[in-house]
Formats: structure tokens, C-alpha cells, sequence
């Protein structure tokens, strides 16, 4: 019966993310409250045209598509929870944010504009599903959970979203934005204010990042290799360090924010959709004297047990 | 309990391929009903007419038995009536014959022709007459005849002759 279930009205989804300006996605069926993966597609996000003309084509095959994806704007978060006083005890505006009750618990929040407008970057595609990335890592750390806080990090390229959870609760959240050499660099050259400013000044008095002595000791060893390498090898000593300093200002703020309750954290889970590198793990290990662990982290896997879930209630 | 900021967006159960598709078999499946309704409602309609035929034909079959017999028994009547014709005719004929016989010098003063025969009355002037002209005649027609003489006063004689024998007589045509 399933199979003619399959055939004759089956359902489906395409679930996608963007990372890196390329769109990965993936197409399979979705039976017995399971998502039964039949494709995987990468798609350089320049050819989108491919990729509406592969969901027309799956669309026409199966009416029955849901299209789910992984919103990954910046301007969205999570508190804790459920009320709209949560949103303005956090300074949120109510009006101006798409909010989400998960667990009744916690609320997850998207900015209106930042979510019409990643809607419009996919102007042919007609979304089913919207996921928040906080829901996708609590999706994912839920068999990590117990009674005492830990910080989870899901990490992708340029940006992280943290949050401190338990069993059940969301103690606190916060969208981690990692600089780099080179975007600071951008940035001063626009000089457009905010948080630009004068490097000339900076640099008679002080070194650019890349130019600490970060490594010591093995930078000879570093430097034996290939320059390229070097080069690429010191950038993501770099970023994981501005993703370390990030995620200690992040851990700041919820030990001193008092409108949030704090407890003390002992773990951190890091949850990777790049490829950081065991050094932050070292980092955190050796500087916050707390317990680490990475982990890689595929959107499309946790997307498929969510779709399952919320399309067969 | 949904973890999507929006709600998935109702689908079409079936594409419009599979729409055509089923619609095909659906009509199908509806001529196939339809058409074994027909059959059978027509099937049962004829069984109907049989039966009523076949108490037609018995009813024709009883009627025809009905036309036989009486067709038989007209016949029998027509074939009576030529018989008591031909017999008429006959009776006619041997009453004319029979009265042709009678010979000038015999009166008959009564004749009574039944089945069992002829008996005659008359007067006769003498018994040798009445055996010569009368009597010879008769014996050649009938089987056994009786006469009787009763002597008259003038000397005639009166006679009674009862005579049977094979001489056939009209009859009342019998059903």
C-alpha cells in the first residue's frame, strides 16, 4: 500500500540551504514520518535558474513538494520565553520581527524585512517551511540536553549562532558575526561610520591582528611549509580566534546580563558546517577551562527529521 | 507542535496527469458499470419475456389443441353430415323406390319408417297381390318381413307388414 501511496499521491520535499553562495539541496519522500532522501544537489547560487527549473520539473512529478529551507539571514535570535513581553524585556519590537513558540518555552525571531526579503532572493520558489538555524540547533543538541546549561555553536562560514541550553529551556541566544582580516579591511576602506575607523591612526600604533605572534614557537615550523598554506593556515587562526573572542564577549553577556538567568556553564558543543579546525576546541579547553567537543553539522539532516515532524502533525 | 516560522501551504492532492488518468478509468469504470447494468437489467428484462412467452406459447399450444379438437369434431359433424346425406338420399331414393313398388291395386293407408325398419299399413284386394307385387319387393330390401292380414268385409284385405332388416334411415346429426 505504501508504495502505491508512493506512486500514485506521494509527498515530498525539497529542502535547501545556502552556504558559501552555493545551494545545497536535497529532494526525497516523506512516509511513515520519516524524509527518505532519493537526491542531493549543489548549485552555485549564480545558476538559481537551475535550480527553480529542478523544482518546476520535481513539481510537475509531484504536486505534493513541500519547499523547506534553513533561513540564514543575520538579524534573527531567540529568548526565552513565549510571551510578546519577552521580545521587549530583550528590546525587541514586536511588530517588526516573525516570531516562532518552540517547546513552549522559548521564542525563535526572525527580522519581517530580513525574512521577505530571502523570500524575494527565491522569488520562483514557494516556501512551505521556514527554519530558524537556533531551531535546527536545538534540533540537533537535543540528545545532548540535560538538567544544567551547556553552549551550543552552530557555526558557518561569517557567522554563529549560540545559544545556552536545557532540558526543555533556552537560557540564552545570540548571533555570533565573525570579521575577518580582510573584512576589516573592507570595511575601513568604505569608511562609511558606524563601526569604521581611522586604520592609518591604528596602524602606527597597532599591529593588525595577523601580525601577532600567535602561534610562537611553531611559526617556523609554519613557515617551512608551502606559503599558501601559510596563508590560509594563518586566516583560520585568525577567524577561529575572532570566533573564540566573539563567543568569550557572547558568554561576557550572559553572565552579566541581568535579564537573564545564568548558571554556570561547563560544556560547549560546537556544531560545524565548515571545516574550523580542532584549534577553538583547544581554545576554549585551555582558556575558559571548560569541556568542548566539534561536531560536523549537515542542515539537511536535521531539516529532514523537522520537515518529517511538522508535516505530519 | 511546529518548528516552521510559516505554515506549509496546502497542495494539490494529484497532478493533472494523474487528474486525466483517473478521470479515464474513473469514466471507465462508470461505462463498464453502466454497460453491466444495462446487461443484466436487459438480461433480467428477456428472462421476463421468456417466461411470459413461454406461457404464451403454452396458452397457443392449449388453444391449438382447443382448434384441433374442434376442427376434429367438424369434421366428424361434416363427415356425419355427408354420411346422413348420403344416407337421406339413399332414404329418399328407397322411399321413392319403395313407393314405386306399391302397385296400383295396393292402398297404403300408413307408413311408419323408423330404425328398425318400415312397417306398412294398406289395404290390398288379395293376399296373392300383396305377396307378388308387395311383399317380393320388400323381401329384396329388408331381411325379415311379417306380415299380417285382417280380412275386410268387401272381401279386401288389411295388412300390416313390419319389415327389418339392413335398410339404413336418416338420423339426427349427433355431436
Amino acid at each position: 500500500m505504501g508504495n502505491i501511496g508512493r506512486y500514485f499521491w506521494p509527498k515530498t520535499a525539497l529542502l535547501f540551504y545556502v552556504f558559501e553562495e552555493r545551494i545545497y539541496s536535497a529532494f526525497g519522500y516523506i512516509e511513515d514520518g520519516k524524509f527518505d532522501l532519493q537526491e542531493k544537489r549543489e548549485i552555485e547560487i549564480s545558476k538559481i535558474k537551475e535550480f527553480t527549473e529542478w523544482l518546476d520539473e520535481i513539481r510537475q512529478t509531484y504536486p505534493k513538494t513541500y519547499i523547506c529551507a534553513m533561513l540564514d539571514t543575520t538579524n534573527q535570535g531567540a529568548v526565552p520565553g513565549c510571551s510578546k513581553a519577552s521580545l521587549e524585556k530583550y528590546g525587541i519590537d514586536a511588530a517588526l520581527v516573525h516570531t516562532l513558540c518552540v517547546e513552549d518555552s522559548w521564542l525563535a525571531y526572525t527580522s519581517l524585512v530580513e525574512m521577505k526579503w530571502f523570500e524575494q532572493k527565491f522569488k520562483d520558489v514557494e516556501f512551505d517551511l521556514l527554519y530558524s538555524p537556533f531551531v535546527l540547533l536545538y534540533r540537533k543538541s537535543l540528545p545532548l540536553l540535560d538538567s544544567e546549561p551547556s553552549l551550543f555553536l552552530l557555526h558557518q562560514k561569517g557567522v554563529a549562532f549560540l545559544a545556552v541550553f536545557s532540558q526543555n529551556r533556552l537560557w540564552y541566544a545570540q548571533v555570533l558575526v565573525i570579521g575577518t582580516a580582510q573584512d576589516e579591511d573592507l570595511s575601513a576602506e568604505g569608511g562609511h561610520g558606524g563601526l569604521s575607523f581611522d586604520l592609518e591612526m591604528i596602524d602606527e600604533e597597532v599591529e593588525s591582528i595577523s601580525d601577532i605572534d600567535l602561534l610562537g614557537e611553531f611559526r617556523e615550523e609554519i613557515e617551512q611549509k608551502n606559503p599558501e598554506e601559510n596563508e590560509s593556515a594563518f586566516e583560520l587562526l585568525e577567524y577561529n580566534l575572532n570566533l573564540f573572542e566573539e563567543m568569550k564577549g557572547a558568554l561576557s553577556r550572559f553572565y552579566h546580563d541581568e535579564r537573564y538567568d545564568h548558571d554556570f556553564i561547563e560544556r560547549v558543543t560546537i556544531f560545524d558546517m565548515d571545516d574550523l579546525g580542532n584549534d577553538l576546541v583547544r581554545y576554549i579547553e585551555d582558556e575558559l577551562f571548560m569541556q568542548a567537543a566539534l561536531h560536523s553539522f549537515d542542515p539537511i539532516e536535521v531539516m529532514s527529521s523537522l520537515v518529517a515532524a511538522d508535516l505530519k502533525a | 507542535m511546529g518548528y516552521s516560522f510559516i505554515r506549509p501551504k496546502k497542495k494539490p492532492k494529484i497532478d493533472s496527469e494523474s487528474r486525466m488518468i483517473m478521470l479515464f478509468f474513473l469514466v471507465t469504470i462508470m461505462l463498464i458499470f453502466g454497460f453491466t447494468t444495462y446487461i443484466l437489467l436487459k438480461r433480467q428484462s428477456m428472462q421476463n419475456e421468456i417466461v411470459s412467452m413461454q406461457r404464451e406459447i403454452e396458452s397457443f399450444h392449449a388453444q391449438s389443441r382447443e382448434f384441433k379438437k374442434e376442427i376434429s369434431r367438424i369434421k366428424r359433424l361434416v363427415q356425419k353430415y355427408d354420411t346422413i346425406s348420403i344416407n337421406n338420399t339413399l332414404m329418399k331414393e328407397s322411399i321413392q323406390n319403395l313407393f314405386d313398388l306399391v302397385p296400383d291395386q295396393i292402398t297404403l293407408t300408413k307408413a311408419i319408417l323408423d330404425r328398425n325398419g318400415l312397417v306398412l299399413y294398406g289395404v290390398t284386394p288379395s293376399k296373392d297381390v300383396y305377396n307378388y307385387l308387395l311383399l317380393a319387393p320388400l323381401k329384396s330390401v329388408f331381411q325379415r318381413n311379417v306380415t299380417t292380414f285382417y280380412a275386410l268385409e268387401n272381401g279386401w284385405w288389411r295388412f300390416v307388414s313390419v319389415n327389418e332388416g339392413s335398410i339404413e334411415t336418416g338420423d339426427e346429426v349427433e355431436e
